[in-house]
């Protein structure tokens, strides 16, 4: 359980059914938290998928992107949700893309209380991608996709 | 603690589904459907919004001590008034909602608009639904989801395309003039027992999964009717009845995993058969 939509996203996205499509699209099930996205992950990632020769990405990272109070007594979170890929372009990115987008349609949680206040996720709303944008550290392809959540917040 | 809120906050607005009003005040069935094949209205896509604004009560003003009080507050006198948004230009919508035919071929779709049916269209019964969540910390089901569902009684409804300005979102808009009907939903007269009132312009719903309305003409042979949601009906939760009325009165049935409602015995050669259901359809 998670005390912000960016936590509620990420343990969502790896275990809800409604989210099996996804985790599928991605080798490994290598979806992490923002910040463990490393060149020796996406190399041992792109070992894997050499021998299966799938269409999957080689990784996701969900970041916090903070929030902001909304009238009355609820908050906007934002999350944005990063596809890493090598070799393809953004042919596996656009995949995984229309995927995430489709399977966050059924996204829904409640967040554990925060100071004892608990919250729930009134709605998940799509809020922009950047495109294709290529990495030449890491030597990626990567896309960020953006939501803005409105949280209940109890009174 | 209560079992299930009747207090929920929501955010946004997820469909919407017109049907003409009937003179016995249902859902008319159109014409050539087949006994047995449900009528669940003809669904607004890309509906934006359904709003409503209530009159305001009328206050009997009068001065005194130098400053202005209110001495009575009666009943509106004003029918509210709303507004449906949508996103796409519906030719099948605005064909049922203002009596014009498309009177055009193949992939070629055409109505008439700014006719003399302007100012004559039927009357329609309008439900909207929106995801919710229970927002009553005291109740079981505090942060789960719900869905909040509005009819629209006894409405009347007139067309305003989309001006098709460049960079103006499509918006096509129904103005809506919600009257008051003394027959609930269902085709119950409204009575102060049940209803707490005898004529309502609009009705509000609180229910834990989506609600829909299928409505079919009885034949007195036919006794198995199909939900337009098959499968995702809600068919085994006592807290979440299928509800039959014909003719506006409540009658047992029984309804399978298939979402197929079943009657003891036929209704009756044109017997007009409203059904309450609630689903998990997206």
């Amino acid at each position: 359980m998670a005390t912000d939509l960016s936590g509620a996203i990420y343990d969502w996205l790896l275990e809800a059914d409604a989210a099996e499509d996804y985790r599928d699209l991605v080798v490994s099930e290598n979806i992490k938290e923002a910040g463990f996205i490393d060149i020796e992950l996406l190399n041992s990632a792109q070992t894997t998928r050499r021998s299966a020769e799938s269409s999957q990405i080689l990784a996701t990272s969900v970041q916090d992107n903070g929030d902001a109070p909304f009238p009355v007594s609820n908050e906007h979170a934002t999350v944005t949700i990063r596809h890493y890929d090598r070799g393809y372009g953004y042919k596996h990115l656009r995949l995984a893309r229309d995927m995430l987008r489709e399977v966050l349609r059924e996204f829904s949680t409640t967040l554990d209380a925060v100071a004892g206040r608990r919250r729930g996720v009134l709605t998940l709303d799509y809020a922009g991608r950047t495109g294709h944008r290529r990495d030449t550290v890491t030597n990626c392809d990567w896309e960020a996709l953006t939501f803005i959540g409105t949280l209940l917040v109890e009174e | 603690m209560t079992s299930y809120g009747g207090n929920v906050t929501s955010a946004s607005f997820y469909g919407c589904r017109v049907f003409i009003r009937d003179d016995d005040a249902l859902p008319a069935v159109p014409a050539g459907t087949a006994v047995g094949t449900s009528w669940p209205g003809v669904k607004a896509h890309k509906a934006r919004a359904l709003t409503l604004t209530p009159a305001e009560p009328m206050r009997l003003q009068a001065r005194g001590d130098g400053r202005t009080y209110a001495t009575f507050v009666e009943p509106p006198t004003d029918t509210p008034s709303g507004e449906l948004r949508t996103q796409a230009a519906d030719i099948d919508l605005i064909e049922l909602m203002t009596s014009v035919k498309d009177f055009g071929c193949n992939y070629r779709h055409m109505v008439p608009l700014a006719s003399d049916k302007v100012g004559q269209e039927s009357q329609v019964i309008i439900y909207a639904w929106r995801k919710a969540k229970d927002s009553d910390p005291n109740s079981d089901t505090y942060l789960q989801d719900m869905w909040e569902t509005r009819i629209v009684l006894n409405a009347n409804a007139a067309f305003q395309p989309d001006p098709m300005e460049t960079d103006q979102l499509s918006e096509p808009r129904w103005s809506l003039v919600a009257n008051s009907s003394s027959v609930d939903q269902y085709g119950q007269t409204m009575t102060e027992e049940t209803h707490g009132c005898t004529e309502a312009s609009f009705i509000m719903i609180t229910s834990r999964y989506k609600i829909a309305y299928d409505v079919f003409l009885g034949n007195n042979s036919e006794t198995e009717f199909t939900l337009s949601n098959g499968s995702a009906t809600v068919n085994a939760d006592a807290n979440n009845p299928v509800l039959a009325y014909v003719d506006g009165e409540l009658t047992s049935v029984t309804c399978d995993a298939n979402g197929v409602v079943k009657f003891a015995s036929p209704p009756a050669d044109g017997a007009k058969i409203v059904i309450e259901s609630a689903h998990t359809a997206s």
